[in-house]
């Protein structure tokens, strides 16, 4: 039996899980929400994550039922993330790694979506869409690499659509993105945005400058609502993700889509992408709330993975970084 | 804490005692790993002494200086209360 504890902390979710051999022994999330109108900022989520991250971890340990010596490594985000935050929890995650005598293990959080998708949903080699707030990403296994085969060129999807919610003065909790998706299902006029998608790629900061001045506009002389703005956003840049996923499908050969990351529990999205996996004879796969937001179950699985294949990191060589690529990573666990 | 302007350059020097050397040790192996951030204009250095972690700054901006050093000071509190939480194993 192997047991691996996750410290995840990149943006403003902070969370510790515990896994043991494909069961999820706890996983406790605490979220740093900024005012309605505002983003989360690098100093204030780092702080809330620093404030908070020892009662999320002693409350991750009597969850599970586990005391320190039943742990065999600990894992935590390296990266990609915002440096302040990533940096907060990589601190706890070293320091009990030397006090309880446990290797460390370094943490790609787009794997750690990946990794923990695929054991809950039992999806085998799925295409995999990565939406959250900061990645917008294709994905493919191939060869020991998780591929990306296409990808937003400037911001994230979650970003657009959190931004938007910012205009509208939505509340952050329990996500803009979900406040967006509440009221989107009251829209009835479909308000035409521009469609950018650029052979695999996507963008999204057109769309949204497009939406904050037009949209204000079409709002303020009535000729729409805001529900059906939210409405036309969604079903704009959602038809995008699923066109790239498709022809990533086709490309591969792949009949099941995994969505992953925080739009992934977007419901509207997981409707359009099953429309499209339908017509192709294929099968899409999502997660709940409580593994496709950020939480530190999935750097713990991810984790576990690399653990046995050996994979560990020397305690200097566990410094974060903020940008680090999804196909970086060496996939030693799987041998497909 | 000791702060001196020499020339151009600011710099600053904490000096923070640990109740056991294994203590400072641990807390001078998690905290220098990762690097300042390459443009805060922050050359940052830690020196172990006994049970005393001693962390030395220098910048050319008294700024930038006191930036790197409170974001040290949080981290620095963050290990120290890690450490009095799950430090003692407990008896198995």
């Amino acid at each position: 039996m192997v047991v691996a504890i996750g410290f995840e902390g990149s943006a403003n979710k902070l969370g510790v899980g515990i896994v043991s051999d494909g069961v999820v022994l706890s996983n406790v999330r605490h979220t740093y929400h900024a005012p309605a109108g505002q983003g989360f900022l690098p100093r204030d989520t780092a702080a809330h994550h620093r404030k908070h991250v020892l009662d999320v971890l002693r409350r991750a340990l009597d969850e599970a039922r586990v005391t320190p010596a039943d742990i065999d490594c600990v894992c935590f985000t390296k990266g990609p993330g915002m440096g302040a935050p990533l940096v907060s929890v990589a601190v706890v995650a070293r320091t009990v790694a030397q006090l309880w005598r446990k290797p460390l293990v370094a943490v790609n959080h787009c794997v750690g979506h990946i990794e923990m998708g695929r054991l809950v949903t039992g999806a085998r080699s799925p295409t995999v869409l990565y939406v959250s707030g900061g990645n917008t990403q294709v994905i493919a296994y191939s060869q020991q690499k998780y591929r990306i085969f296409g990808e937003t060129i400037d911001i994230a999807v979650g970003n657009c659509l959190d931004r938007f919610a910012r205009v509208l003065k939505l509340s952050n909790d329990p996500s803009p993105g979900y406040n967006i998706e509440q009221l989107a299902k009251q829209g009835t006029k479909y308000v035409e945005l521009p469609y950018v998608v650029k052979g695999m790629d996507v963008s999204f900061s057109g769309i949204l400058s497009h939406i904050e001045s037009q949209g204000r506009e079409k709002l303020e002389r009535g000729e729409c609502t805001a529900a059906d703005l939210c409405y036309s956003l969604q079903e704009t840049v959602f038809a995008m993700l699923v066109e790239i996923t498709e022809r990533a499908m086709a490309h591969c050969g792949s009949q099941e889509v995994l969505i992953v990351g925080g739009v992934g529990c977007n419901v509207r999205l997981q409707e359009m992408m099953a429309t499209m996996a339908e017509e192709r004879g294929g099968k899409v796969f999502a997660t709940d709330e409580r593994y496709c937001i950020d939480n530190g179950a999935m750097i713990a699985q991810a984790g576990w993975e690399m653990f046995r294949s050996g994979q560990v990191a020397r305690l200097e060589d566990t410094w974060i970084t903020q940008r680090y690529r999804t196909d970086e990573v060496e996939v030693t666990w799987r041998t497909d | 804490m000791r702060f001196a302007t020499m020339t151009e350059k600011h710099s600053c020097e904490l000096r923070v005692p640990f109740e056991h050397e294994g203590e400072a040790e641990v807390a001078y192996n998690t905290l220098k790993v990762d690097p300042e951030p390459p443009r805060s204009g922050v050359t940052k250095s830690f020196l172990l002494e006994k049970n005393m972690l001693i962390v030395t700054f220098e910048a050319e901006e008294a700024r930038k200086l006191r930036v790197a050093v409170g974001s040290s000071f949080d981290l620095i509190s963050l290990v120290v209360d890690t450490i009095r939480e799950f430090g003692t194993t407990p008896p198995t």
